[in-house]
């Protein structure tokens, strides 16, 4: 996830792109901890089943759907990134469909064993995703030139509220957690849990957009199509150390690979439970499909994909879309816990 | 059980007939690009010319001998565009291999196009995913195609010779800032600070005999305004512009001693500092604090054991340093170029201030005071500490 919101960290905000990851980091935490608190309260269960609760049959199920939507959006918009990268840099006659069926290909096998595969491979590649993360960022140190950060906040505030709009509207992922939150073993680590990722994820868009306004300056660091990609490429460690992006390369892949699989177990198990359904998996290769078509399909071309990342777009389209909807739904629950209407053994105090 | 090994075995073979792929790239069809030049032609077309690793003579096979005789490790090819990039791939109509540029090793720009501006090829690179920001980049004077013939005779090719020079003058010399394009293209970006790029001039082959050999050596920075050479740097002017920046590794400082002898520093390291002073939102000039250590290489007539000595040193070193900073500081202020990135001090320590400035800076760069303060410090004597002693 950090990776791939990288790009547009730095284009906001300039000289101060770190601030606006710090903000990013903020924001997401805030909508993890409303998220995952709300999954906290209804343990066992998602967003399908206590919308229902909350809000009634017809509104409930029509909310979900529209979670749904929104988890297909922002999965495809992923895909569509990193297959930009692959496509434009590394494999330029590729079709764009076999790089993303072969991505979505691979996330259904994973998510067709169950969130405990799931979880399992997270847990496998997230080691090597921060081993290369971590690389990619020392080995950027060399070239990095303090001053290029300097002056702080020459723009006011403004520049850096616009530069933190787009990853914390990619932040939204979070919403997956409503239906992941369901399957873990421990309900009471929920909110500890999805706060922590949502501060780890934000520390490394921090960190990378420091780095990367660092070595590249802050003009190149917002005028490059990929800057951190682009950064990578600029890092020389010795004359036999360099091309570091392959570390950055792998590790934004191996990132999205856990990024799409989670999006598409939740929206398999939401699908799922909205239509009745007791197996999900006879959901995913149609779900797959239309992921892998839309990731295509649903952009002419890179500024359309660029277009979907002004500032302008996409942060009052994730208000309207995920934040309102969420505390929408906080109210709902609130009125209902005042008025004692909700069913027993929820409404406990947060361990959050 | 049966179906699903069956299964398994058909997937197993069929991977194996998929091992392709659709940008694959063999080796034997890609040549290496080692060096890319740039030039402009009298109708304003882009002419390139790429040095490439020659495969016959790494092959290993008839060539790379005796028998070859002729053969050089690498190869030369010009065509022209309109843009670069046509350019680039005009060179394919005389060429039996792709180019493989991810390897580029220089990057040279003839003075001609400098002159004219690099802002075309520079977006050329910045697009280009194959070409690393890496890469080292050079004015070259004189004639392009004639240098990439030139001889190094330690060096397989040109292209390795020059990045070898530029390399060896950073470590031995401090007369070229010690940039890769990044920097450069990050200074082109930046408010209040212009760009600089070592120069290589040929010399020509006057009395190097046979077989088109060149001399080719370093002569400074080129000075840059926005995208635009204006002007050249002399070797005194490049190194005050080093000792400036603060950029210095290793070189020799020369002066004469009372006697008259000449003594012989080499600087070990090198800081600077520029401070704008700023006073009620006014820039009122710059304090320029320039620190530099030095060990003593040759110093004949002098007594080093004695204390005061050192302070006779230190104060030639700190003299000769000065020397060449206010040189280059005139210089540079005569091209209107703020080479050394006043501006953007101003600009990093007061951006108010600096919007006000920003406007007129050429002509503020011009005639604002400049306080340089020198604080040089020869360190040891190396192993000796008095003159080699000599019987008279």
């Amino acid at each position: 996830m950090a990776l791939a919101t990288l790009p547009v960290v730095t284009h906001g905000a300039g000289t101060d792109a770190w601030a606006s990851g710090v903000l990013t980091m903020l924001v997401s935490m805030v909508l993890a901890a409303l998220v995952a608190g709300l999954n906290a309260r209804f343990p066992g269960q998602t967003v399908v089943e206590y919308s229902r609760i909350l809000a009634g049959k017809f509104i409930g199920g029509l909310y979900s759907l529209w979670l749904l939507w929104m988890l297909l959006h922002i999965s495809m918009t992923h895909i569509r990134i990193y297959i930009e990268i692959i496509v434009g840099v590394f494999l330029n006659n590729t079709p764009m469909l076999f790089l993303a069926g072969a991505m979505v290909l691979l996330s259904i096998v994973a998510v067709n064993h169950g969130v405990e595969v799931l979880g399992r491979m997270a847990d496998a590649i997230i080691p090597i995703f921060l081993l290369f993360l971590t690389l990619s960022l020392v080995a950027a140190f060399s070239d990095f030139d303090a001053d290029e950060l300097r002056p702080v906040l020459q723009r006011g505030f403004s520049p850096i509220l616009e530069g933190a709009f787009v990853p914390v509207a990619l932040a939204a992922q979070y919403v997956s957690v409503m239906f992941l939150g369901a399957q873990v073993n421990e309900p009471e680590k929920l909110v500890r849990d999805t706060v922590i990722a949502a501060f780890l994820s934000g520390l490394t868009v921090a960190l990378a957009g420091l780095v990367t306004v660092g070595v590249l300056g802050a003009a190149h660091a917002q005028h490059a199509t990929f800057p951190f990609f682009k950064m990578m490429r600029a890092v020389e460690i010795s004359p036999f150390l360099e091309r570091m992006e392959v570390l950055a390369i792998v590790a934004w892949g191996a990132g999205i690979f856990v990024d799409v699989s989670a999006m598409l177990f939740s929206g398999a198990k939401g699908l799922s439970q909205l239509l009745g359904l007791k197996n999900q998996r006879h959901l995913l290769p149609p779900m797959g499909v239309v992921l892998a078509l839309f990731a295509v399909f649903a952009f002419r071309d890179y500024s359309d994909v660029a277009g979907l990342f002004q500032p302008a777009v996409v942060f009052p389209y994730v208000m309207a879309t995920i934040f309102l909807p969420v505390l929408m739904l906080w109210g709902a629950y609130f009125v209902k816990k005042f008025r004692g209407t909700l069913p027993g053994g929820t409404g406990g105090r947060n361990d959050g | 059980m049966m179906a699903k090994r069956i299964i398994l075995a058909a997937l197993l073979i069929i991977s194996l007939l998929l091992s392709g792929c659709w940008n694959r790239r063999e080796p034997e069809d890609l040549a290496f690009v080692l060096g890319l030049a740039f030039d402009l032609d009298e109708r304003g077309l882009y002419e390139v010319t790429a040095q490439f690793v020659n495969p016959r003579f790494t092959g290993g096979f008839q060539g790379a001998g005796e028998g070859g005789g002729r053969q050089k490790p690498y190869l030369n090819h010009s065509a022209k565009g309109r843009t670069p990039f046509e350019a680039v791939r005009n060179l394919s109509l005389s060429t039996s291999r792709i180019l493989d540029s991810s390897h580029t090793q220089v990057l040279l720009f003839s003075e001609r196009l400098a002159r004219q501006g690099l802002a075309t090829v520079s977006d050329f690179v910045d697009r280009n995913p194959h070409l690393r920001l890496t890469i080292t980049p050079l004015i070259i004077e004189g004639d392009l195609k004639q240098l990439l013939q030139s001889d190094f005779p330690l060096e397989t090719s040109p292209a390795h010779g020059l990045k070898g020079l530029y390399n060896l003058t950073q470590f031995e010399r401090s007369l070229v800032m010690p940039e890769p394009l990044i920097e450069k293209l990050r200074k082109l970006a930046r408010p209040g600070v212009e760009m600089t790029m070592a120069r290589l001039a040929v010399v020509g082959a006057e009395g190097l005999g046979q077989g088109g050999q060149f001399a080719v050596r370093i002569a400074g920075e080129a000075v840059f305004k926005r995208d635009r050479m204006v002007g050249k740097l002399n070797v005194s002017e490049s190194s005050g512009l080093i000792w400036l920046s603060g950029k210095a590794r290793s070189g020799p400082v020369v002066f004469k001693t009372p006697d008259g002898n000449y003594a012989s520093i080499n600087v070990i390291s090198n800081r600077s500092e520029i401070e704008p002073q700023i006073k009620g939102g006014r820039l009122e000039g710059f304090r320029i604090t320039v620190r530099v250590r030095g060990q003593l290489y040759s110093a004949p007539g002098i007594d080093t054991t004695q204390k005061d000595q050192y302070e006779y040193l230190n104060s030639k070193l700190a003299d000769l340093v000065r020397q060449d900073i206010e040189l280059v500081l005139n210089k540079a202020r005569g091209y209107g170029s703020d080479i050394f990135g006043l501006g953007k001090e101003v600009h990093c320590h007061n951006n108010k201030v600096w919007q006000g400035l920003e406007n007129n800076w050429e002509e503020i760069f011009r005639t604002i005071p400049v306080r340089i303060d020198v604080q040089a410090v020869v360190e040891r004597p190396g192993l000796a500490v008095s003159p080699s002693p000599i019987d008279d």
